[in-house]
């Protein structure tokens, strides 16, 4: 495959590690909680500018990853669990029904939304700089060869990124937390009469959603930039990562993070070069493997299946990991 | 008293009785002219008090300030916002500087600014025209892009609405007698500079990397005509508007520079969108042993002043044109107190925004009432000896900017620091350096 | 303050969201279908208006411009005065076609969301509403990304603006009125419990012997035919459309005024829609009063739809208007067979009218409250 470039297959990592970053919070909420949480986009771009803006006003303590990283991810948890003890929880007590609970997840994306906005022009005119095209001031002490490329970003990206993704599955698979959180997302009931509280489960499932989704942002401000529109830009990418996991299974939301940048990507430059297909059809191309994978194999997971594939769900019905 | 003057009979003659008729006729007479007199008089005298009066109440208009209302239209969310919101940093310039020129020349006006966000939308743009016009105003500046334009265009023409869009240069609006006043010209002579500028820098195999959308496509296509006309081959390569990063498109970009052997890339991009090119690019080999030409889109970004973005520019030595007139005095001097106040340089099209306001403000002054026709009108005469930060600002029949210079662009390290240069300047078809 | 010219721009737009809403109502509320590609159906409409219209002008005139050029948006300037019929038969035509178009295009993606299941129906309509929208953008014959504009006003004949969008904003709620009542209608018939069985529990309604799959394509046309009307309706209000008028953030903003008026609900549709069109601007007079905030007073503006509708639905978890399980009062009149004399009929409808005019009254003489 000589008409591939290394770059091509670099950006595939790369994107398709911030993708599945973005998506796997996104998943692990909509399992636990039912919620399918619009917000989520607000929880990526406040990771990204609490990183942004940090590294920038304290450059002294903040151009550490690490630290930024740390900080962003409370940050993200702070809002995320907020977010839930003010309008979730209070609308599950009153037995609201799914799609209430997403359409009040939108109100607070519109608010979330403007109030960043706010806070940013703010912010912008004290320290006179640009915060609507920021990139993190981050200290880059090594980097990797990858492969001939040599970007330090990408080192720790990749390094970072691939770390917060064994982490994710150690929780969910190892601690007992983890198995807490899959026994609420199974059957809320039976969890709560074998003892689990639900509402402790969930706010800890927000602190980690709400982490992982700020620091998925703070790798997408070191790949590219953060603008307070970039979130809701990538949205139906990552949620067609999410999608094709099935919204329940993490590795599949990783595959499809890797399926649509790959299709972004690879298939890109494939078509461009073969048949001439304009750069300006590749958001068609994120679409269109997405409808692909779905229209062939249609994902059966915790949303359930159809009464036609009852086949397909005979198979079904427990943790595709 | 009827029996009185039946039964007693007058003593004396006719004559005694004749002149007492006539003492009291006389008497009576005299009561008459004096009250006719003195109520003419008292007329007259209320008469002039409704004088005074009148004359008292123009001479308090002349006192009062008269405040006028211009509506604002930016996009401050959205995919535009990052130069919207510097725009309304600028439109408050531009406000103070023409009350406080007003009022040091004692004239009894003020202007107040109303700015409402439109979203980046097409409906957005509609809704702001709308809402402002229903609270009375007569003349809106912006919306920023083409399509909001062509999307107030009927409302503002049914209902006599000025619209001044500092930015739109679609060639599909260039309509006369209409309400649309677009202060920025078409990017038709720009393209020619642009074309010249890559011809005589030796590039003869382009690949034109530009924006999907009307500015970018125009641009393209008279980029691609001139360059080709002087010789070159022009190759037109266009990305999607709106994405969140660029990098995927780039290393197509790059691929197809090694597999037609290009010797040039000629980007036509926004701020945001050119940064984010230029921020990839500088990580790719076969790019940065190109050549780069730009429109004025990413001149002025915090981010091409960046080292690692900087050292790229000077790698490659980047060019760009813009629009500026050589040597003008106003724009220095705004472009240096809109660094005094932000930290930063004037961002695309700030020279546009600013010049719209001042052009408005003194249109309604010329003028006289608060009517989107005669403001219409009073623009066409403003704008024809206004020479203002961006320039002169005479407009064509169709309402458009008819005449602009344009300024040859770098990024060059000035005493360890990077800064915008000019380097050069294009004017009647010829480029000069220095 | 110009009320007149507020309440008939406000209420125009109210009646496209309005038809909007219906559509989604109908299709989300009633039959719990999730369709998040509503915008697709909606631009469906809008291109089908435009490019027809333009197209039908154009070769009636002998001129063959592309559609997207500044010849055709100068010639359509003159050509769309010349002839009041034509303008009205050509808006009428398209209208229909727009239906016709949209709700086949509905119809049709209903074959592929059958195999993915109810769950993921909403991302696959959205894709292919997106797929839809790229490609129109690409398309130049039906304008790229330059759009379509020129379009005829179906009144550009009238000289005073006011009158000519009075004209519209009437013809807008005439359509709205009757879709209205069509859905209040098909909501209270057989059918419609057809719909909230689908709704309720699919598999029952299978094994019962009801067409789930057929039915779902049927208020798949019906929704998306109300969405193309909408989409004409909106072009020609206009007079210019792009491709990225109908982006998915605006299928989200029409499900929020679903949810927020209350779903399965009609009438919640309707307050839904009103609501939130009013405050979207109404709250200019915000940027009138203040100035020089520290926080821009537009972030502060659209802050507040956000926490309206939150609040709302912490208020009230079902929506404004909860769903009305009882037949509506169209209904109960026309809809049932009752041995009913028509003067006992239009009985019923006095009393009614007059009840309504009474509550009316008596609500704007406390000050609205």
């Amino acid at each position: 495959m000589g008409l591939i470039d290394l770059n091509v297959i670099v950006n595939t990592i790369w994107i398709g590690l911030i993708y599945s970053l973005m998506a796997i919070p996104l998943t692990i909420s909509y399992k636990v909680t039912r919620v399918l949480n619009f917000a989520h986009t607000s929880l990526i771009t406040v990771g990204a500018y609490v990183a942004v803006i940090l590294s920038l006003v304290y450059p002294s303590l903040f151009s550490n990853i690490f630290l930024a990283l740390v900080v962003s991810f409370f940050a993200g948890s702070v809002v995320a669990i907020l977010n839930h003890k003010l309008v979730y929880r209070r609308l599950m007590d009153k037995e609201a029904s799914p799609v209430i609970l997403m359409i009040a997840s939108l109100g607070s994306w519109i608010f979330l939304k403007y109030l960043i906005y706010s806070i940013i022009s703010v912010v912008s005119k004290a320290i006179k700089k640009d915060l609507y095209f920021a990139v993190p001031n981050f200290n880059y002490t090594f980097n990797l060869n990858f492969l001939g490329v040599s970007n330090p970003a990408f080192a720790y990206s990749l390094v970072l990124g691939l770390s917060l993704v064994a982490f994710t599955f150690l929780i969910f698979y190892k601690t007992s937390f983890g198995k807490a959180m899959r026994a609420v997302a199974d059957n809320p009931q039976l969890a709560q009469i074998s003892g689990i509280s639900d509402e402790s489960v969930m706010t800890l499932t927000w602190l980690l959603s709400g982490g992982l989704a700020a620091v998925s942002g703070v790798f997408w401000a070191m790949f590219s930039y953060a603008s307070p529109e970039f979130a809701d830009s990538l949205v139906l990418q990552v949620f067609a990562a999410c999608v094709i996991g099935g919204i329940s299974s993490i590795s599949l939301t990783i595959f499809g993070g890797f399926i649509i940048a790959g299709a972004e990507n690879i298939l890109m430059t494939i078509l461009y070069t073969l048949v001439g297909l304009d750069l300006s059809f590749r958001p068609f191309l994120s679409f269109l493997t997405l409808l692909i994978v779905i229209l062939v194999r249609p994902p059966a997971g915790a949303a359930g299946g159809l009464p036609y594939r009852l086949k397909l769900r005979r198979r079904e019905s427990k943790w595709t990991s | 008293m009827s029996t009185e003057a039946k039964e007693a009979k007058p003593s004396g003659g006719i004559l005694p009785r004749l002149l007492a008729a006539f003492v009291i006729g006389l008497i009576l007479g005299g009561i008459g002219v004096f009250a006719v007199q003195s109520s003419q008089s008292s007329a007259q005298l209320s008469a002039l008090q409704n004088k005074v009066q009148s004359l008292q109440a123009t001479v308090d208009a002349l006192n009062t300030t008269k405040v006028y209302t211009i509506g604002v239209s930016f996009p401050l969310t959205g995919e535009l916002s990052d130069v919207g919101n510097q725009w309304k940093t600028v439109a408050q310039m531009a406000l103070n500087d023409l009350n406080s020129e007003l009022a040091n020349e004692n004239v009894k006006v003020q202007f107040k600014l109303v700015i409402v966000d439109d979203k980046t939308q097409a409906q957005g743009a509609l809704t702001a025209v709308q809402s402002l016009a229903q609270q009375g105003i007569k003349v809106v500046i912006g919306p920023a892009a083409s399509s909001q334009v062509k999307a107030v265009k009927a409302y503002a023409d049914a209902n006599k609405i000025l619209i001044v869009s500092p930015s739109s240069t679609s060639p599909t609006l260039a309509i006369p007698n209409d309400f649309i006043i677009r202060t920025v010209g078409s990017d038709a002579v720009q393209a020619e500079a642009l074309a010249k500028l890559a011809f005589g820098q030796g590039a003869r195999n382009v690949i034109v990397f530009y924006r999907d959308d009307e500015y970018g496509q125009a641009f393209a296509q008279f980029f691609s005509n001139v360059f080709t006309s002087l010789g070159g081959k022009a190759t037109l390569t266009k990305y999607a508007t709106g994405l969140a990063d660029y990098a995927s498109e780039v290393a197509q970009l790059s691929s197809q520079v090694k597999s037609i052997g290009a010797d040039a890339v000629v980007m036509i991009s926004f701020d945001t969108d050119g940064a984010n090119i230029l921020g990839h690019a500088k990580d790719d080999s076969t790019l940065s042993s190109v050549k780069w030409f730009s429109s004025e889109g990413v001149h002025g970004t915090t981010q091409l002043l960046s080292p690692e973005i900087a050292t790229f520019i000077r790698k490659v030595n980047l060019l760009g044109t813009r629009p500026v007139f050589k040597e003008n005095p106003v724009y220095k001097d705004f472009a240096a107190r809109y660094k005094k106040l932000t930290g930063r340089d004037p961002p695309v099209f700030a020279a546009n925004v600013y010049d719209s306001i001042i052009l408005v403000g003194k249109a309604i002054l010329l003028a006289g009432k608060y009517d989107g026709e005669a403001i219409r009108a009073a623009m066409f005469k403003v704008a024809s000896n206004y020479y203002g930060a961006s320039g002169w600002c005479i407009l064509n029949d169709a309402g458009d900017r008819m005449y602009q210079d344009y300024a040859i662009w770098t990024v060059s390290s000035v005493n360890g620091t990077y800064e915008y240069q000019d380097i050069g300047s294009y004017s009647g078809g010829t480029i000069t350096w220095g | 303050m110009d009320i007149i010219g507020f309440l008939i721009s406000w209420i125009t737009f109210f009646s496209i969201y309005s038809i909007l809403s219906i559509s989604l109502n109908l299709e989300a509320g009633y039959t719990g279908i999730s369709n998040f590609g509503k915008a697709a159906f909606y631009g469906i409409g809008a291109f089908i208006a435009a490019v027809v219209s333009l197209l039908v002008f154009l070769t009636l005139s002998g001129l063959s411009y592309p559609l997207y050029s500044l010849e055709t948006i100068v010639a359509m300037g003159t050509l769309s005065k010349q002839n009041p019929v034509l303008n009205i038969i050509v808006f009428l035509f398209t209208l229909t076609l727009a239906f016709v178009i949209s709700g086949v295009a509905g119809y049709l993606v209903s074959y592929p969301t059958l195999r993915v299941g109810p769950a993921f129906l909403g991302i696959t309509v959205l894709s292919f509403g997106e797929l839809l929208r790229i490609f129109l953008r690409n398309f130049q014959p039906t304008g790229g990304t330059y759009g379509l504009a020129g379009i005829p006003h179906p009144f550009a004949f009238v000289q005073d603006p006011t009158a000519r969008d009075l004209a519209f904003m009437l013809i807008a709620l005439t359509l709205l009125i009757a879709i209205y009542l069509f859905s209040e209608r098909l909501v209270n018939s057989p059918y419609g419990r057809l719909m909230k069985s689908v709704r309720e529990d699919e598999v029952a309604s299978l094994c019962l012997g009801k067409d789930v799959p057929k039915i779902k394509a049927q208020v798949l046309f019906i929704g998306s035919g109300m969405a193309g009307i909408a989409g004409a309706l909106l072009a020609y209000y206009m007079g210019s459309i792009n491709p990225d008028i109908f982006v998915p953030s605006l299928t989200f903003e029409v499900w929020a005024m679903v949810i927020f008026g209350g779903s399965a609900n009609n009438k919640g549709a309707l307050l839904g829609a009103g609501v939130i069109t009013f405050l979207n601007r109404a709250s200019v007079v915000l940027n009138f009063m203040f100035q020089n905030l520290p926080v821009d007073v537009n972030y502060i503006r659209w802050m507040l739809v956000g926490l309206l509708i939150v609040a709302t639905l912490l208020f009230k978890p079902e929506g404004l208007i909860p769903e009305d399980t009882r037949s509506s009062f169209v209904w109960s009149l026309f809809g049932e067979q009752k041995t009913v004399s028509f003067k006992e009929r239009t009985e019923e409808v006095r009393k009614r009218v007059k009840l309504y005019v009474k509550k009316l009254i008596s609500w704007f003489m406390m000050g609205g409250e």
